[in-house]
């Protein structure tokens, strides 16, 4: 079984808990407009360029055989996305890597061995690996298969997810035993807001999101992360929804994860445009936490010291 | 919180520039010519005698351990018999004036020191060793090819026999000296040299005693003159200590602390001496603090914390005035005093108790860059020490180093210790673990090989490309090399002769020093010396090993790697090709250098092929030359670590292989080349781990930097507790954490006076970063942080 591999990426503090290794696949049925992570939402294979690696030795010019290579005004290397048929001749000439493939073609094996490196990492801080993406539930043969080898090895996954898809998999990858956390993304509960914002209702995902919470066994194990981008999706009514859902379910983790702008620049250099927003002030922030805590859930703000 | 009085003395210490002063220097003129036609030992130690007779008796206001080196505060001496007086002289205007590890000399002090040195014009040992040293390893000394130890610095790092101090005071060494000579009418010249050094480590324990008593004097004076009845009682109790003690075993932990700071001290009156560590302090001083904070409790655990602080204090002023080369290979103003807490006991029990802990938290309130705490760590370590010493280390403290009590002892067994002294092992050095029970001797620096000229002599089959002369060995062709076998065939001849160079060259200077420089009193206090009669210099010590070091590991194996990848596996490039872009450091051909970056793979990203080339090389300099002897029964130990010295062995290297410009620092320590370890922090420990083992007999110092991001909060505890725990289960050696982040660390270079406490972890020893000169500084802001996941 093989999947494209956006990338593998050790010391992973933040994807649940301790030292962890989050696998990165790559396609995705959403489409938020903030994505952190824009390059892994095509399901096929894409060309990114850097354009701060490039050393202007115009080799992927010469090589590339539609001439969908050129240079912009600001004298950095473009691709004519349109001419670009993606047969990444130009990646393998650019030596600084400044014209890359996305993502990398992987079998599970290879994955979970880079991923294993690190296991004695995960022994003594409680971690292990999280799949991530993109959207796993687009990749079911391949993270079953992952989360098996796991299982021999005792090996502990984290499954973050926007929970849009087969909501019998997620469910039954969350009562495997090996499987510690579900980070379940909840965008905003109103479901005209939700098209809006990621293009996709949110009813499939609250089914998904309530058919864990029916069973305490896979409750316990759903860490809600909620993305918040100013004048989006944090209004008092948004978090007032998001806090009676909460409360409602009986879930016990939330993840505040603040806006931040790091997909910008990737949606470009995919060739795209993505808008820029900003994160709640800090005062905001706190009142929101705090709005969510008092439904019992243990509240953290991401990239903050916390538990 | 620190008390109001280690607070003040906290703020002169950092206000109080160090300084070049001239009393010492007159004083050891004076006795030269006094005591002319001793025997050496002899008249070595009445010269030491006679300036403890004569020098500065001098107590600072608020405190409670007393003895300088000088007669100033945060004072440094000159020592012409080792050093040379040609460069005191015309360094005498920059000292004040230079960018690394400056001196302050006054106006009165400099017109002593320039009407005192023409004595010694041609007398010092650095004189000497230019004189007799051979001319091409001189040569290659020259052009930062390799460096040779003992020049103009002294022969031994010591870590004594603390406990037997604490035990039997100097009247007891006395007596026992004494004892040998009572035995022994020579009739032979060897038993006269012995009966020679015990006579001299009887007068020097007179020294050392009369200097103790004149400082009770000084005490008893100024508590006669003082108004504040607190302050006298204090100083009465100085006076009182120093009446007892070093001349006889301590009766309190105060005590205890004045004997220590005193026999430390005398080591760096008698000689420039370095690298003199405490052992393990938290054992030989458990008793008497166990006595009087515990038992009869007749001091509170927060005075016997002030006591200790006042004892770290102490450890700061000590100095060795450098050369320019070797304050910018060795920046910071290091003494590497290192004190060792944790661990474990010599029957094999956990070694740990509440004075560990006081240790811990005196460094962690007083934070000066000295001593250099060490944290031995096994699986018996109480989760609460080594917690509290991971806490130090997230706060950014850079304090303490962590060690593996697993390879502690390993290595220690490698050098002959017995099981027990290996439990007992203690780090003799800046990190390098040796038997326990102050019997290793680990004669510091024999010297260092810059692997980065290694390569560029290969490339060039011996000729150095900067100069273009025949500089190494002819290792043949370079175009011709088959394979990459081959390769690394040429690199171990060319690698092995240079450290043979320096074996030739150590050899030579280690029989100089046995004739001319035996250091009695660190040798008396060393286990085996009085039972031989014998300085450490000439074999004394019970174990005796010397360092031998490397620069720019991680560049050697990353451009062995490249040139197996782009020359012989992918064909990508020729030989003769690479060779000439390294030659014009990739002008015109930026696009292989960007090859070269990022096709092969690179030490520190947990890639098991080049790591396996890393450790292949290291090991075979360690196996070849650790069964080299030197000149005094002892033999070669290989480690790896660079101290600063990266920047000048990379400052005259040539662009290599591996993608590094001409120029630039080679790689610091054992850690990977700056900015190639592009897999996170887990995989760097990964690949230093699996590099070391026992085998090398003096460690590897590494030196990991996480940004405060990465490690904030009890997650953030909890990870570096995990990184250091695995790098101790994979094999690790020891490691160093820097918490500190780049706009902090620009931020001191701008301004640097609201820096001046900002410390971190250079090799093995603290410096304040805004002391470091500023290449040095970059150096470290160069060192990649590891920040936590941001995808």
């Amino acid at each position: 079984m093989e999947a494209l591999i956006g990338s593998i990426q050790k010391f992973s503090t933040e994807d649940g808990p301790g030292i962890r290794t989050t696998v990165f696949l790559k396609g995705c049925p959403l489409n938020c407009r903030w994505c952190h992570n824009p390059e892994l939402i095509d399901p096929e294979q894409e060309l990114i360029r850097v354009p701060g690696r490039c050393i202007h030795c115009g080799y992927c010019m010469k090589i590339c055989p539609e001439d969908a290579v050129f240079v912009d005004e600001e004298n950095n290397i473009d691709i004519r996305r349109d001419r670009c048929t993606r047969c990444m001749r130009c990646a393998d000439e650019c030596w600084s890597q400044a014209l890359k493939p996305v993502a990398k073609k992987m079998t599970v094996r290879e994955v979970y061995e880079e991923a294993l490196q690190d296991r004695s990492f995960y022994q003594h801080t409680g971690g292990g690996i999280t799949i991530s993406g993109g959207e796993l539930l687009l990749h079911r043969e391949f993270v079953e298969e992952l989360i098996d080898m796991g299982e021999k090895d005792g090996i502990d996954f984290c499954l973050d997810t926007s929970g849009y898809g087969d909501g019998e998999f997620l469910f039954r990858m969350a009562s495997r035993s090996n499987v510690s956390n579900i980070l379940f993304d909840i965008k905003a509960m109103d479901d005209r807001k939700h098209q809006e914002l990621t293009g996709v209702s949110n009813e499939p995902i609250l089914k998904n999101l309530r058919r864990l919470a029916e069973d305490p066994a896979t409750r316990r194990k759903i860490h809600l992360r909620m993305p918040l981008i100013a004048g989006l999706n944090d209004g008092d009514e948004d978090i007032q929804a998001v806090a009676l859902e909460i409360e409602k379910l009986g879930i016990t983790q939330v993840t505040i994860l603040p806006y931040h702008d790091f997909g910008i620049s990737k949606k470009r250099n995919i060739g795209g445009m993505q808008e820029r927003f900003s994160p709640p002030a800090e005062a905001r922030l706190e009142e929101i936490r705090r709005a969510l805590e008092k439904t019992g859930a243990a509240v953290n703000i991401s990239g903050t010291p916390g538990k | 919180m620190l008390s109001p009085r280690i607070s003040r003395m906290k703020e002169r210490h950092l206000n109080t520039i160090p300084c070049i002063t001239a009393e010492r220097l007159v004083l050891q003129t004076e006795a030269y010519k006094k005591f002319a036609g001793e025997a050496t030992p002899i008249f070595r130690a009445k010269v030491v005698q006679y300036i403890m007779e004569h020098m500065t008796t001098l107590i600072l206001d608020d405190e409670l351990i007393v003895g300088t080196a000088t007669n100033a505060y945060r004072g440094a001496s000159l020592f012409p018999e080792f050093q040379s007086s040609s460069w005191y002289i015309s360094d005498i205007d920059d000292f004040s004036t230079r960018k690394k590890d400056p001196y302050y000399i006054s106006p009165e002090d400099k017109k002593i020191i320039l009407e005192t040195l023409p004595y010694w014009e041609g007398k010092s040992m650095e004189d000497l060793a230019d004189k007799v040293m051979p001319a091409h390893i001189k040569e290659l000394e020259k052009d930062d090819i390799i460096c040779v130890g003992l020049e103009n610095g002294v022969c031994g790092e010591t870590t004594c026999n603390h406990d037997k101090i604490m035990e039997l005071g100097l009247r007891g060494y006395m007596e026992e000296c004494q004892r040998n000579i009572d035995a022994h009418l020579p009739q032979t010249r060897e038993e006269q040299e012995k009966v020679d050094f015990w006579n001299a480590c009887i007068i020097q324990c007179q020294g050392l005693i009369t200097y103790a008593h004149r400082m009770a004097d000084e005490a008893e004076r100024l508590a006669g003159e003082c108004g504040d009845p607190e302050r006298k009682k204090e100083l009465l109790r100085i006076a009182e200590n120093c009446r007892v003690v070093p001349e006889n075993p301590p009766e309190t932990f105060y005590q205890g602390l004045q004997m220590i700071w005193f026999v430390h001290l005398y080591f760096y009156i008698e000689v420039c001496t370095t690298a003199c560590g405490f052992g393990r302090f938290d054992q030989y001083m458990w008793p008497l603090y166990k006595k009087d904070v515990i038992d009869e409790k007749n001091i509170t655990r927060q005075e016997a914390l002030e006591m200790l602080e006042s004892f770290y204090l102490k450890t700061n002023e000590v100095y060795e005035v450098r050369d320019n080369w070797y304050a910018t290979s060795f920046a910071g103003y290091p003494m590497w005093q290192t004190l060792m807490v944790g661990g474990q006991t010599r029957d094999g029990r956990d070694a740990t108790n509440d004075l560990s802990f006081l240790c811990l938290e005196a460094a962690s309130e007083l934070q000066t860059r000295q001593p250099i705490m060490a944290l031995r760590v096994w699986e018996h370590t109480p989760e609460e020490l080594f917690r509290y010493g991971c806490r130090m280390v997230q706060e950014g403290q850079a304090n303490p180093g962590f060690f593996s009590d697993r390879r502690g002892i390993e290595i220690s067994l490698e050098k002959g210790g017995t099981m027990e002294e290996a439990r007992d092992w203690a780090i003799v050095g800046c990190t390098q673990p040796a038997p326990g029970g102050g019997g290793a001797e680990g004669s510091p620096d024999a010297g260092y090989v810059n692997m980065g000229k290694m390569i560029e002599f290969v490339l060039h089959n011996g000729v150095d490309p900067a100069t273009g002369k025949l500089m190494g060995l002819q290792t043949g062709d370079p175009e011709k090399f088959q394979n990459i076998e081959e390769v690394k065939d040429a690199l171990k001849k060319q690698i092995i002769h240079h450290y043979d160079l320096i074996r030739q060259g150590y050899n030579l200077m280690q029989s100089i020093h046995m004739n001319r420089y035996p250091v009695i009193f660190a040798s008396m206090v060393t286990e085996g010396c009085v039972e031989k009669g014998k300085p450490v210099q000439n074999g004394g010590a019970k174990y005796s090993t010397c360092g031998v070091f490397v620069t720019g590991p991680a560049n050697l194996a990353d451009s062995i790697e490249a040139i197996d990848q782009c020359v012989f596996r992918d064909k990508t490039v020729t030989m003769k090709e690479l060779i000439h872009a390294c030659d014009t450091n990739f002008q015109g051909n930026e696009r292989l250098r960007q090859l070269l970056l990022n096709k092969p793979a690179k030490y520190g990203n947990n890639d098991a092929h080049v790591d396996g080339v890393y450790r292949e090389m290291m090991h075979y300099i360690a196996r070849t030359v650790q069964e080299w002897p030197d000149a005094r029964g002892g033999h070669y130990a290989f480690g790896i670590d660079s101290q600063t010295m990266n920047l000048s062995h990379g400052a005259v290297t040539g662009a290599l292989p591996d993608g590094r410009l001409a120029g630039e620092p080679l790689c610091d320590a054992s850690s990977p080349m700056m900015g190639r370890d592009v897999h996170g922090p887990t995989a760097t420990v990964k690949s230093v781990a699996s590099m070391v083992d026992a085998e090398l007999h003096e460690g590897a110092l590494y030196n990991l930097r996480f940004d405060p991001h990465g490690v904030q909060g009890e997650k953030g505890l909890e990870i570096l507790e995990g990184v250091i725990k695995t790098y101790f289960e994979d094999g690790g050696q020891h490691i160093q954490i820097n918490v500190v982040n780049n706009e902090t660390l620009k931020k001191a270079q701008i301004k640097p006076e609201d820096y001046r406490g900002l410390m971190v972890r250079v090799a093995g020893y603290m410096a304040y970063f805004t002391e470091l000169d500023k290449s040095a500084q970059d150096a470290i802001i160069y060192r990649r942080p590891h920040l936590a996941s941001a995808e």
